[in-house]
């Protein structure tokens, strides 16, 4: 009987009821869909790295060979480890891209998930292919590739194709940010393959710590590790740039998965509110009756909740069963760009099935809220009719600001304020609408400042030649262009707890990049003391005065240098010197890169060249990872539009239903049609201006946090064109006279013989 | 031709084929300029439906209704819509005043759609409301909100002042007041009145009384009489 009564109530407001139910399921629909994307990655990559058994820490040095194995072997907690010779290669491949050899004689720790061809051989010949590199270059099993490293030069066929659980971010080094198969892939070699004489220059141990082994005990493994002769370099495999690059996006995603639902629930629950308020008011004397023919309150009161249940949970399951396969997906597809997993597979868990729960919750509550307000009364006075609202003066009637206004604004801003609940669900719908624009214009927006200030503003030249310890400037004397040299490496930073690596920047004479402020204030490198990078800074804790002392990689000599700037970058981050303060420090500053003015025909197999880059060609393939973003943008756009059209008919149809009787006196008094249309529309304008406005400031805060914490070797500046803003506000107004057009019709069916009958 | 108001053969019935109810049959009358007319029935007599179609918020199904030189049985929507914010003024059973705007701002409403309309000001201050001007209707009594009503009705100078019952959601001192502030605007403004209701009380103030009954004319009778507001028992 209820049941009955309660379906023909929300048919007879299916409008108000249907918006509760998109709110409902788009809050379960995002958040189940986004958590079960990171939780998706999070077991499968896990899975990945322990089925191929990934190392738990990296020791890097070198001459490394089986008695420095024996001796790691040797420690307690060490279950396993193997020598590894890591080795940057140029294929003979169009762009001459790079092929990282990963070169060993046994496969026990990180090893290669063979997809196809042959299960992988440590004792065999031959080489093992990055899948991906493979594809972009149409290798198949059996073609030779032809490699060379400085003066070695060999060819070696594909036996099969692998993923690498070290390269789940499949990038060069930290300047690349988004992998691109075309110019760089990895390879598994075994040691007997590889054409050199005598055992191989080793320069990694990978270890297998035991799980059994506390943390005091790998405390102590870690500091005999770093006593063992020729070690640079420990590195945790947390601290591999692979995993916490992967890491840090599991954490990012899940931050967006918690914020982003809040919003629609919010929103639901305010909609609840006032479509319940109205509802229970509606059936005020209706209440009456059923108490005064003797139903409890605590029944009378369930009736009314279980809108809120049936609909809360009709919304949260079918987003729940959506969700999952349908965001995740979505997501995928852009997280494949940039990472490499053997399977991509989203998760459901318990606690996205408990989101349904809060939506229920949700409904439930704000039901609740609506019909205990009303059902305090006792039945006489349930039976009587509502007492007409009351009008009242408002603060603002006293401004002359207010007298100013047009009749149909003083109107509308007066409803505004009596149905205080509707209008903050309409701006907190609005809100949500322009925030989400301006977060995917605004990721956008950053992502290409960050380019022009990056490679217009900060890198004046336009070629890199990586060269070779002893190679002579002296090649490049015949060329008319300004040249520049640098010694890129990395240094590290002791701390109180562990040691950091950071990459240093030492710059020999000449302009051919450009510092600046964290204002944009242009930095001249000082002949003493160092610059760091604002995300270094940070990093360090670090403010300019302050001193730090830094080890070279190998060498336990401490140099204290004192900060004398901070300047931004998007990509580099690190230290940076000029030659003249580094040689004050006693040290050597020994080229590994020469920046050119002017573009060279440079042959990468001239001796001692080992890759040259070109700028026009680095910024196109940044170019190609924003386009990559189109799709996350997209996804925002849908969402704010859709918030924005279920909020906004919401308001429209319940406010609506509120004035009926009001406007069908206005349409009996004579007023046309459009002007009833005016008036209506000026609310949802009043409430749109407001509600778009306050979008701007959370649009750049949930901006900046994405830009803040993408990685800490990026460091985009929140940047949103003014144009971009104007656009953003345009299209929430173009949304809100969207559905103004779809409401408007229904003014045309107002009925003016209503607005003669009695108000029951 | 002195009539103001002329109804001719004018039927309406709603819906269609057996379930066809007829609300009016064959209606003819004529009401004079400056004549008060009461319209008399039992519910369901068809008044709401006479009322309807004379304030232009409903159409006969045949038959023609003619206001002054106009046939209103012709208009289209906007024309019946501006038919009512130019001749029509509308006093309801149940007052309608918007409950988010002051009495003064309720009367002002009229200025967004007639050109020519009085003063608020002063039109308040004629059914003796200057002093509460800026209430909200839930701070006047039942009998101050319909002559509120009233003074909305007045302000757009209509030539016409329809009223719905107007007396019925007041008590009886209250709605002698408005009854009494009818007829001044009619014996002593000369405005035309038709007051529709189903107290028969109502019909000695009356010049004119117009009987239905089961949606047939049963009466159109002059009251050569008319008595005052003050004298009607209830």
């Amino acid at each position: 009987m209820f049941g009955k009564k309660m379906l023909r109530d929300i048919v007879a407001s299916k409008a108000q009821f249907i918006s509760i139910f998109f709110l409902a399921f788009l809050g379960v629909f995002i958040y189940s869909g986004m958590r079960a994307e990171w939780e998706g990655m999070r077991v499968q990559v896990n899975s990945y790295y322990s089925k191929t058994a990934l190392a738990d820490s990296f020791l890097y040095g070198t001459d490394f060979n089986t008695e420095t194995l024996a001796e790691v072997r040797a420690l307690p907690g060490v279950k396993n480890a193997q020598l590894r010779l890591e080795l940057d290669t140029i294929a003979d491949l169009p762009n001459e891209p790079t092929l990282r050899l990963l070169i060993s004689d046994e496969n026990r720790v990180s090893r290669p998930l063979v997809t196809g061809g042959a299960e992988f051989d440590p004792q065999g010949d031959g080489l093992w292919l990055d899948e991906r590199f493979a594809s972009d270059h149409n290798l198949r099993i059996g073609d030779e590739i032809s490699l060379s490293y400085g003066m070695l030069s060999f060819r070696l066929p594909i036996r099969g194709f692998i993923f690498h659980p070290e390269f789940v971010h499949d990038v060069r080094d930290n300047t690349q940010l988004i992998p691109d198969a075309s110019l760089f892939g990895y390879a598994c070699v075994p040691a007997s393959a590889v054409p050199i004489p005598g055992e191989l220059p080793y320069n990694q141990i990978i270890l297998d710590i035991d799980d059994s082994a506390s943390a005091d005990q790998i405390a102590e493994l870690n500091a005999s590790l770093e006593k063992i002769p020729g070690v640079f370099h420990l590195m945790p495999r947390k601290d591999h740039p692979s995993v916490s690059m992967f890491e840090a996006e599991i954490a990012q995603n899940r931050s967006m998965a918690t914020l982003f639902p809040i919003l629609f629930f919010f929103v639901a629950a305010l909609s609840m509110l006032t479509t319940m308020t109205r509802l229970v008011l509606s059936q005020r004397t209706l209440i009456g009756t059923f108490m005064g023919l003797g139903f409890s309150r605590r029944k009378i009161l369930l009736h009314y909740v279980s809108y809120g249940l049936w609909i809360g949970l009709l919304g949260g399951i079918l987003g729940l069963l959506s969700g999952p396969p349908f965001i995740a997906a979505l997501l995928y597809s852009f997280q494949r760009v940039f990472y490499s997993l053997p399977v991509w597979r989203s998760e459901v868990s318990v606690i996205s099935v408990l989101s349904v729960a809060a939506a229920v919750v949700v409904c439930v509550g704000a039901s609740l809220l609506a019909c205990f307000r009303e059902l305090r009364e006792m039945p006489a006075e349930a039976l009587r009719p509502k007492p007409p609202r009351t009008g009242k003066h408002t603060s603002i009637e006293k401004t002359r600001f207010w007298h100013r206004l047009s009749f149909i604004s003083k109107w509308n801003i007066r409803d505004i304020l009596r149905q205080r609940i509707r209008s903050a669900m309409a701006v907190a719908g609005v809100v949500g609408c322009t925030m989400m624009l301006i977060w995917g214009i605004g990721i956008y927006d950053s992502m290409k400042e960050s380019q022009e200030f990056f490679f217009d503003d900060l890198q004046l030249f336009s070629q890199k030649v990586f060269v070779e310890e002893g190679f002579s400037d002296s090649s490049f004397s015949g060329d008319a262009s300004d040249i520049q040299a640098v010694d890129e490496r990395a240094i590290r930073v002791t701390g109180e707890e562990e040691s950091m690596i950071f990459g240093a920047r030492i710059f020999g004479e000449g302009s051919l990049v450009r510092f600046e402020d964290t204002k944009g204030n242009e930095i001249l490198l000082p002949d003493e003391g160092v610059i760091l990078s604002r995300k270094t800074a940070e990093a360090l804790d670090l403010s300019v005065g302050d001193t730090l002392s830094f080890r070279l990689l190998g060498f336990d000599d401490d140099y204290e240098v004192e900060v004398r700037a901070i300047h931004r970058t998007p990509f580099e981050q690190g230290f940076v010197f000029s030659k003249s303060a580094f040689e004050k420090l006693g040290l050597t500053m020994s080229p590994t890169v020469y920046l050119l003015s002017e573009e060279a025909d440079i042959d990468v197999n001239t001796s001692g060249v080992s890759e040259v880059q070109d700028e026009a060609f680095m910024e196109k393939s940044y170019g190609q990872m924003l386009e990559g973003f189109n799709m996350i943008i997209w996804v925002l756009f849908a969402a704010a539009v859709l918030l924005g059209l279920v909020v906004l008919y919401n308001l429209g149809s319940l406010s609506f239903a509120e004035r009926t009787r009001e406007l069908a006196t206005l349409r009996v008094l004579g007023y046309p049609l459009p002007s009833i249309r005016k008036l209506l529309r000026r609310q949802t304008v009043i409430l749109t201006a407001i509600g778009s406005l306050l979008g701007i400031p959370c649009g750049f805060f949930f901006v900046r946090l994405i830009t803040e914490t993408v990685s800490d070797n990026v460091d985009f500046p929140t940047y949103i064109s003014p144009l971009s803003v104007a656009l953003c506000v345009l299209g929430t107004f173009a949304v809100s006279l969207a559905v103004d057009a779809i409401l408007s019709r229904r003014t045309a069916k107002i009925d003016m013989v209503s607005a003669l009958k009695s108000i029951e | 031709m002195t009539s103001l108001i002329h109804f001719e053969k004018v039927c309406r019935s709603y819906g269609s084929g057996s379930s066809q109810v007829t609300a009016l049959e064959n209606i003819d009358f004529s009401i004079a300029p400056g004549e008060f007319t009461v319209v008399l029935g039992p519910s369901g007599a068809g008044k709401s439906t006479l009322l309807n179609i004379l304030g232009g918020m409903d159409r006969a199904s045949s038959g023609t209704v003619r206001f002054g030189p106009d046939e209103i049985t012709a208009f289209d929507d906007a024309r019946l819509t501006r038919y009512r914010a130019e001749k029509i003024g509308f006093v309801f059973q149940f007052y309608n005043l918007i409950p988010n705007l002051t009495a003064f701002e309720n009367v002002s409403l009229t200025r967004e759609i007639n050109r020519s309309a009085l003063d608020p000001e002063k039109t308040l201050a004629s059914v003796g409301l200057e002093h509460r001007i800026n209430n909200f209707p839930s701070q006047l009594s039942g009998g101050e909100q319909q002559r509120v009503a009233i003074a909305r009705a007045l302000c757009k100078n209509p030539e016409l002042l329809l009223c719905d019952e107007p007396t019925g959601a007041l008590d009886s001192e209250t709605g002698t007041q408005v009854l009494r502030l009818l007829r001044k605007l009619c014996f002593e403004e000369g405005r035309t009145v038709v007051l529709v209701t189903h107290n028969a009380q109502l019909t000695q103030i009356a010049n004119r009384v117009i009987q239905l009954r089961d949606g047939r004319l049963i009466g159109d009778e002059i009251n050569p009489a008319p008595i005052d507001a003050t004298e009607v028992r209830w």
